[in-house]
């Protein structure tokens, strides 16, 4: 579903991403850890078509996001770390200007709002302006508004950040439908435990190298992902000292 | 600490004004070269205009023995329009900056914070004060022997006239920011007082001459009144007329304890006021049936959301609209007068259509509504550049609003000149189409100067549609594609080409312009979208 290609992406001189290299299976949920400052961020904005890159490639469902980004937009939801959204509006107005823009039938789009919004209990705020609501109620429109058009990937940037705990279950639960209908998830994260319980996959990176990725199992092993996580990092200092 | 929370300040200014924040690139030397171009272009043509103002008075008074009304008048224009120009600046600047809460957050005095904001409006206010205090004192020292004394009072008295305007602004800014913190509709509150200050002011510019010519007339009189009244106004201007050390100090201290004692009110209730709640009635959603619609105009109406939720977006960039519905009201109005000067003086008849064709289009330069239209994207930006949506069409859309809110207004100012001045079936042509392509050029021109120089990073909507160096450029650039071929038309051709054909070429020039820019927002406008930071 999402491959990421020997991905390079720099900013003057230095490499935020240095030949990444990934592959999203369909049905697959896949974590993408790192430090901060690791690349996760520039890695996931390339894979949407926010950011280009210098070399590489990125294809969504086998179409490149580098020639041809509308294509591959229309089967992503982002959903980023930080949801800015447009405060000028209520959120029942940028449910709507989401679902005009990806073109979601009136039918389709009352539904899946009701759905998703009455999931997240975010029903009766829909009225406010966005600019009214918290971080966690930013959040949980932004992940309806991921969800609106019924992606065929997602790709989340801390979706678990300002979300309560009962949030927090709905949006794993909602993961696991998703793959279960044949969709892909790859989300960036520092809650390993979350990682470790919730992904078929994962993948480690430090300063845009990758270090190690796989099946959670093998890479875990017998040990916990914050064990591994925090050896390979020191392995990584090391070698590269 | 003040020191750094000023350099910040000043270094955000300047980094909006001129460079990327976020690139952390500085500007360039074209770059600070053509905005110090356009710096001396603008302060000239205010300079310009005051000068004349001030011309006619200062021979007059001279002679009426009254200097000192010449130099109270100088103050008291001066004030206005350090007030007038810092006033809603003095609010979202102190109150409504969206990193109030950030700073209050670190150990920093608040009176640090609102002593380090109020530095940046000062600087606002000496640069309008600079505005009417330079030509003032050429156009005097042009008609009356100066003393060596009169100009070092004179520097003193305006060193310190902006304190006052800053403490009667900032009073102000403080009961707006009380008032609005406790209603709900803070954009409708603002939108009546800024509209009930602009009407004041163009009630007060429309007399403007007739006050004048009462000024001139009645001068001694006026002054008698004056020192009755408005003493610290007399003695502002006596200081500096006969070095009179004593009114110096009185008037200095009119100006200074006003401030020292509106810093005292605002420090003491800073936070209070910055961090009250807005009493918002919460609106509970009931659901009903939606309407889909396409891409293009989900960005459109998004765009026209973005426009009328924010007053000050819509102050600063329409402002012009009003105007041009304005000026066609005045010429149905005035239309037996227009009649009988063209009738008086059929020499200027062939100049009339010309004429009222840039007048026309110099009006619509003031609307810069797609000008800010890239930054107020802000932190958004990435939902643009993350939907499926070409980027050409995402720009298209703040093309659009701008058209959608200035184009009709145009079009019908420019039936209105026609019928109401009946220029000859090309000119009347001319007159229908040329503002019109004007318009097209000048939200094209917005657009493409905001992909240039966008700025992310402001700290309220009003510091964006405000500061940002593409709404100077748009609104002065586009006055200058006016003034220019007006002026070479007027001063040089008038009597070598026709009228018409001068329009025409104009027209065609215009609807070129247009195709040119339409192109490039199309192609290399989108790329620089795409890239946007």
């Amino acid at each position: 579903m999402l491959r990421i290609e020997n991905l390079t992406k720099t900013y003057g001189d230095n490499k935020a991403v240095d030949s990444l290299t990934l592959h999203i299976g369909r049905g697959e949920i896949y974590a993408f850890i790192g430090h901060n400052g690791a690349g996760k961020t520039t890695a996931i904005k390339c894979c949407c078509g926010i950011l280009g890159f210098d070399e590489g490639e990125i294809f969504v469902d086998g179409v490149s996001v580098r020639e041809n980004p509308l294509e591959c937009k229309k089967k992503i939801a982002y959903i980023p770390d930080n949801p800015n959204l447009y405060e000028f509006l209520s959120g029942i107005k940028y449910l709507n200007f989401i679902a005009d823009i990806y073109g979601v039938p009136q039918k389709e789009r009352e539904e899946r709002i009701k759905k998703y919004a009455d999931l997240f209990e975010l029903t009766s705020d829909l009225a406010q302006p966005v600019s009214a609501y918290s971080h966690g109620m930013k959040q949980k429109l932004a992940i309806i508004s991921g969800l609106i058009h019924a992606p065929e990937l997602i790709i989340m940037d801390e979706p678990f950040v300002g979300l309560d705990p009962k949030s927090s279950y709905l949006l794993k639960e909602l993961m696991h439908e998703h793959c279960d209908r044949g969709g892909a998830i790859f989300f960036s994260t520092h809650i390993l435990e979350v990682a470790e319980k919730l992904c078929d996959k994962v993948a480690i990176i430090k300063k845009g190298k990758l270090i190690v990725s796989g099946n959670m199992e093998e890479v875990r092993g017998t040990e916990s992902l914050e064990n591994v996580f925090l050896e390979l990092e020191e392995a990584h200092v090391k070698n590269t000292n | 600490m003040l020191k750094t929370l000023i350099r910040n300040r000043m270094g955000a200014l300047g980094s909006f004004m001129l460079g990327s924040a976020r690139t952390k690139k500085g500007a360039s030397k074209a770059k600070m070269v053509g905005f110090g171009v356009l710096m001396i272009y603008v302060g000239a043509s205010f300079a310009m205009s005051f000068g004349m103002l001030f011309d006619q008075l200062a021979e007059p008074f001279h002679m009426m023995n009254i200097d000192w009304m010449y130099f109270s008048f100088t103050g008291m224009i001066a004030f206005a329009l350090m007030f007038l120009g810092s006033i809603f600046a003095t609010q979202t600047q102190l109150y409504d900056a969206k990193d109030n809460e950030l700073l209050l957050s670190m150990p920093i005095p608040p009176k640090y914070i609102l002593a380090s904001r109020m530095a940046m409006l000062l600087v606002f206010n000496y640069i309008f004060e600079l505005l009417v205090i330079l030509p003032a004192g050429v156009v005097y020292v042009m008609h009356v022997p100066v003393r060596a004394g009169s100009v070092i009072f004179f520097g003193i008295e305006f060193l310190f006239l902006p304190l006052l305007a800053f403490a009667v602004a900032g009073l102000f800014g403080w009961g707006l920011a009380l008032v609005s913190s406790k209603v709900r509709n803070k954009s409708l509150v603002t939108m009546i007082l800024s509209l009930a200050f602009l009407a004041a002011y163009f009630y007060g510019y429309s007399k403007l001459n007739t006050y004048i010519q009462s000024l001139v007339a009645n001068g001694s009189v006026i002054a008698e009144q004056i020192k009755g009244v408005a003493l610290p106004v007399y003695w502002l201007g006596n200081a500096i007329a006969t070095q009179n050390a004593l009114h110096l100090l009185f008037s200095v201290l009119c100006m200074i304890v006003p401030f020292t004692a509106v810093y005292a009110v605002l420090s003491a209730t800073f936070i209070k006021v910055i961090t009250t709640k807005r009493g918002f009635t919460k609106v509970r959603y009931e659901e009903k049936s939606m309407k889909a619609g396409t891409a293009a105009s989900a960005l459109f109406r998004k765009e026209l959301q973005l426009f009328i939720s924010c007053p000050g977006y819509m102050m600063n960039a329409a402002l012009g609209v009003v105007f041009i519905l304005v000026a066609a009201g005045a010429l149905v109005v005035k239309q037996d007068l227009i009649s009988l000067v063209t009738a008086g003086m059929p020499d200027i008849a062939p100049y009339i259509g010309p004429a009222a064709i840039f007048a026309l289009c110099l009006i619509n330069s003031m609307v810069i509504i797609s000008a800010p239209s890239i930054s107020l994207e802000g932190s958004s930006l990435w939902i643009a550049q993350s939907i499926p949506v070409p980027a050409g069409d995402i720009l298209l859309a703040k093309v659009k609003l701008h058209l959608a809110i200035s184009l009709p207004a145009v079009v019908a100012a420019s039936v209105v000149f026609s019928c109401v001045l009946r220029p000859g079936f090309i000119m009347m042509i001319c007159m229908l189409l040329v503002p019109a392509f004007f318009t097209v050029f000048c939200a094209l021109l917005g657009v493409a100067l905001n992909l240039k120089f966008p700025k992310f990073d402001w700290v309220s909507e009003t510091q964006a549609v405000k500061q940002g160096i593409s709404t100077l450029i748009a609104m002065f650039g586009s006055a200058a594609a006016v003034l220019a071929p007006g002026m070479v038309y007027l001063k040089l051709l008038s009597d070598k080409v026709l009228a018409e054909v001068y329009m025409i070429g104009y027209g065609v020039l215009l609807a070129a312009a247009c195709l040119i820019l339409y192109r490039w927002l199309m192609t290399r406008g989108a790329r620089i979208f795409e890239t946007l930071q």
